[in-house]
């Protein structure tokens, strides 16, 4: 009898020491992360949202839909300003590039005129001779189409124009996502209407920053940083530089180059000028100062009248092939143009979607979120 | 035969264990819900611990005032029913356990690692321990009717020990903020500044210990030379163990209450003058 009963205390203190072993594991758990105590206490845990020095706490659920709306809106903002930029830029160049088409009959009127024709004939001997080796022509064309320095000075206006534009993109981005996140904190989400202690602190102060570009100058900072320094007037050297090198059009090249138009106008002329310098034998002494008066004047005479010639059937050649290299230009420099804005604004979108991983770190679906696909930019045709 | 009183003094100390569970259970409770008690509530829980508190103490107070009663009076003085020990020894015990109990919700609910928990969940099986074994070693030497708070008495002294041991370790390990560039109020005002809680009465308290906190980092950070540097280190550890030991004896003392009133008649040394 008394052994049956020391039997049951036995099977008793067994019982309650394994029952007090689970009670102390319990225990030793919950003080080593007491924050499990949240899940019996309420229904779910909540998280203190700082935005702008204002406090708010909201649950789980709503917290990983700002996670979400914050990415959505940093892919979206940078969507609209590719587009912004692409349809600035559009507009620009075509300002651009419609007043240095405008000014292309100048330069073919200039090409087959006494002065440039001449012109030519003094840069051809003065390469020749070894004392100017840049392409005057070249340059010629340049200062006449684009009004020389103006052509920077318009690149240097549309890259402020782009870069003001796109600071006004990053502040209205701000705006609008610190609009989206009161409006979904507004109703009830106010801090006292959640009482569990909050799992974490999400702070969003720095990622309204970054969706505001740092502020103008800042994020200004980053698009140059971002293109290595090569700046529109940097994209479009290279661009200048192949467009002459281009080889001229088949209009032209029946015309001759420079040099052979000009030994076949030189037999011409010469031709003419003895012609009339014969007329002259019967005036004596006053023979030779007739001669060169009226061989030069027949030597003008003729080259004119080549010039004229040449003109009717080679300016609307050339005038083509101008404006065939002005829109190549045109193309290449607005897909150079779009190539350099866009990597600077995926920079932006980068960082900004860094920022909405590392903002909302503490929430674990945040970080299994994937990475949206790269909004494809609206890309001119021809981009490398 | 033998096995019998051993198997019930097994069961009487687990079913002790259990009976104090609830103790650290509810300082995990206040550890991690505590900033968000209102005022009503912080008073409320104040004044239970405070309550529980009191009744270990007051019964420590009065077998200790018999044990002088019993060795410095008569047998049959009336004195010995004035001096016994009541109402006045219950109202000083709570007016002592009341700061006590501040104490512990304060340096509960302020942010802290999880040594301190755990070390409170680890420390219930070592006091019935403890308890138990100074019992059995008084049996043969201590007065029965005194025995039981004696043993109490022994057991909390050492565990104190025990405990205020190991926090101290930990406090050593422990990695502090860098004051070192800080001017004292710069970083009582910053420690101070990063308490929060719902209710202000207990946020006040907390911002008193953070800063009392910071005034203890702060001195043992102060790399003065000559002889003040040790000076200062060893006022910095005094005010950070004197809080230690505070909360370490609050604790205790709420599960010496508990025991207590589990075993309040056993306990108890009567009302007699033998």
């Amino acid at each position: 009898m008394i052994t049956e009963t020391a039997h049951h205390s036995l099977a008793g203190n067994a019982l309650r020491a394994l029952l007090l072993l689970s009670a102390f594991a319990v225990l030793a758990i919950l003080a080593i992360d007491p924050r499990l105590l949240d899940r019996f206490a309420f229904s779910q845990p909540s998280y203190e949202i700082i935005l702008e020095g204002q406090r708010f706490r909201v649950d789980g659920e709503a917290a990983e839909a700002m996670a979400r709306q914050a990415t959505g809106r940093a892919d979206l903002g940078s969507a609209r300003a590719r587009l912004v930029v692409s349809d600035l830029l559009e507009r620009e160049l075509d300002s651009l590039f419609g007043d240095a088409r405008a000014r292309v009959p100048d330069y073919a009127d200039w090409y087959f005129s006494l002065t440039g024709e001449y012109a030519r004939l003094s840069m051809l001997i003065l390469q020749r001779i070894g004392l100017q080796n840049h392409d005057g022509l070249l340059e010629r064309a340049q200062e006449l189409i684009f009004h020389g320095g103006e052509f920077a000075d318009r690149l240097g206006s549309i890259e402020r124009l782009v870069e003001a534009r796109l600071a006004v993109q990053a502040r209205e981005q701000r705006a609008a996502w610190i609009a989206d996140l009161r409006q979904r904190l507004a109703p009830g989400y106010a801090a006292d209407t959640i009482s569990a202690a909050p799992v974490a602190t999400l702070s969003l102060d720095d990622l309204a920053a970054e969706f505001g570009g740092h502020g103008s100058s800042a994020f200004l900072s980053r698009i140059s940083a971002s293109a290595a320094g090569a700046g529109p007037m940097g994209v479009a050297a290279p661009l200048l530089a192949r467009m002459a090198a281009r080889p001229a059009a088949a209009g032209l090249v029946v015309g001759g180059s420079v040099a052979a138009r000009s030994a076949s106008h030189g037999v011409a002329r010469a031709g003419s000028a003895g012609a009339s310098a014969l007329g002259c034998a019967v005036a004596g002494p006053a023979a030779l100062a007739c001669a060169a008066l009226v061989g030069g004047a027949a030597w003008v005479a003729t080259d004119w009248a080549l010039l004229n010639v040449d003109a009717w059937r080679h300016r609307d050649a050339l005038v083509a092939d101008w404006e065939q290299r002005l829109d190549r230009l045109r193309m290449e420099l607005e897909a150079a143009m779009l190539a350099h804005y866009d990597q600077a604004i995926e920079a932006w979108r980068e960082g900004m979607r860094l920022e909405v991983e590392r903002s909302f770190s503490p929430l674990e679906s945040i970080r299994s979120i994937p990475p949206a696909p790269t909004a494809e930019p609206r890309m001119a045709p021809g981009k490398p | 035969m033998a096995s019998g009183p051993q198997v019930g003094g097994l069961r009487e100390a687990l079913n002790d264990m259990f009976w104090l569970l609830p103790v650290p259970f509810l300082l995990i409770l206040a550890s991690r819900f505590g900033s968000m008690l209102s005022d009503q509530a912080v008073v409320a829980v104040v004044l239970g611990s405070a309550m529980l508190m009191t009744t270990g103490m007051w019964l420590r107070a009065v077998a200790g005032r018999r044990i002088f009663l019993a060795g410095a009076l008569r047998g049959g003085s009336p004195w010995y029913r004035w001096l016994r020990g009541g109402a006045g020894l219950a109202v000083v015990s709570l007016l002592a356990a009341l700061p006590l109990a501040a104490i512990l919700l304060v340096a509960l609910a302020r942010p802290s690692g999880s040594h301190l928990l755990i070390g409170l969940v680890v420390n219930v099986p070592v006091l019935v321990l403890l308890q138990r074994f100074w019992a059995r070693r008084l049996a043969a030497h201590a007065v029965p009717r005194f025995q039981p708070v004696l043993a109490l008495r022994l057991a909390l002294a050492v565990n104190f020990l025990l405990l205020f041991l190991v926090l101290t370790v930990a406090a050593v390990f422990q990695s502090y903020p860098d004051f070192g560039a800080l001017t004292l109020t710069e970083a009582m005002l910053s420690q101070a500044g990063r308490q929060q809680a719902e209710s202000g009465l207990l946020q006040g308290l907390m911002q008193l210990a953070a800063a009392k906190d910071a005034l203890s980092w702060w001195l043992g950070q102060q790399m003065l030379p000559g002889a003040m540097r040790p000076g200062l280190q060893l006022a910095a550890w005094a005010v950070l163990l004197a809080t230690n030991a505070m909360v370490i004896w609050s604790y205790l003392l709420m599960c010496s209450s508990v025991l207590t009133l589990l075993h309040w008649r056993s306990w108890h040394p009567g009302t007699g003058s033998s």
